[in-house]
């Protein structure tokens, strides 16, 4: 459903992909915990297909319109409301009136917008527009999901509905790819995991129910820090 | 009477012979050093070199390098070992780490690195 064979890319002398291989299937998700400056987020800017890389390969099922994506920025118009962001992006991605209708209303509950559906995105807290960002990447119903920190800005509440709702999806068969910097975060959604330092995985693999401090003091081990 | 060295005795136990000559040439003003290319060699020099730490690659030619270590841990249960590895899979880390009085590093490493972590095993 998603793959990268090595793959490699360079900013200058830094190399921020180097060799990364990996495949994921439907229903698994893999999250990727590594610190500022590892190449997370150039992996996923690879695999979303916003940059080319310089060596390697990566590729989605279905192209570019099965992916959702998260970022560092919202991708949500300012001078819209939650509601006209979702609407845009919805017809953006050809999803039909009626199923654009329906999905719109549920994304909008499920992440406690409702209350804020009508009003501009400029005026949302940083956390409704991290959750409003959510709903923009969810509103075609990719099977690929791309996250970049997507806990960044929620509270505690909205974090856990957030990872309630991407176990949701992942047993409706969507992969995900997750990025982050806390280990304590992802853990438990994560089917497979992966430590990225300096542009390589130094460590991939299932995760077999392993648990964040297990994971926590691996990653020390191999990344640093933590 | 002899001399005796203050220095840490280290046992590298490496099949790469360029690594091997890497070390010998970053770690030999350092270390008290001997180097082993198999497991059996390992063995051996566990028992006549009688070493303070040892730098394990987990590829060896004669043995997988997790069950050298199960081995190793059996005779010198707390001996500290920086294990060094080209493989990224998540298994042997999990299983060193789980074996404990180790350090992992993957490869490539910086010989510095690999120096702070000798350094940095107990006891």
């Amino acid at each position: 459903m998603l793959w990268a064979r090595e793959l490699s890319h360079a900013f200058g002398a830094i190399r921020a992909l180097d060799g990364i291989t990996f495949q994921l299937d439907r229903g698994q998700t893999l999250v990727i915990f590594g610190p500022n400056g590892a190449g997370k987020t150039t992996l996923l800017r690879v695999l979303a297909g916003l940059v080319r890389p310089a060596g390697g390969s990566a590729g989605v099922d279905g192209g570019r319109r099965s992916i959702g994506w998260i970022g560092h920025q919202s991708q949500l118009y300012g001078h819209l409301t939650v509601a006209e962001n979702l609407h845009f992006w919805g017809t953006l991605y050809d999803v039909p009136a009626q199923e654009l209708e329906r999905r719109r209303a549920e994304l909008l509950a499920r992440l406690g917008l409702e209350a804020r559906a009508g009003q501009q995105v400029r005026t949302l807290s940083r956390g409704e527009t991290q959750r409003a960002a959510i709903a923009r990447a969810l509103i075609h119903d990719p099977p690929v999901l791309l996250l970049d920190e997507p806990f960044t800005g929620l509270d505690r509440l909205a974090a856990d509905e957030l990872g309630r709702l991407l176990g949701e999806l992942a047993a409706r068969g969507r992969a995900t790819v997750l990025v982050t910097h806390d280990v304590e975060e992802g853990t438990e959604l994560a089917s497979d995991i992966a430590f990225m330092r300096a542009g390589r995985f130094v460590a991939y693999g299932p995760r077999d129910g392993r648990d964040a401090a297990t994971l926590t003091a691996a990653y020390r081990e191999v990344v640093g820090g933590a | 009477m002899a001399p005796t060295s203050s220095k840490r005795k280290v046992l590298f136990i490496e099949d790469e012979a360029a690594l091997q000559t890497s070390y010998a040439r970053f770690f030999s003003a350092r270390y008290e050093m001997a180097f082993a290319r198999t497991g059996a060699e390992a063995m051996q020099q566990l028992e006549s070199f009688d070493p303070e730490v040892l730098v394990l690659d987990l590829r060896l030619p004669d043995t997988d390098g997790i069950a050298l270590l199960q081995r190793i841990r059996q005779k010198r249960a707390t001996i500290p070992v920086v294990v060094t590895t080209a493989y990224v899979s998540m298994e042997p880390l999990m299983h060193v780490l789980d074996l404990g009085h180790s350090a992992y590093l993957v490869k490539p490493f910086d010989l510095n690195e690999l120096a702070a972590r000798i350094d940095a095993v107990g006891p």
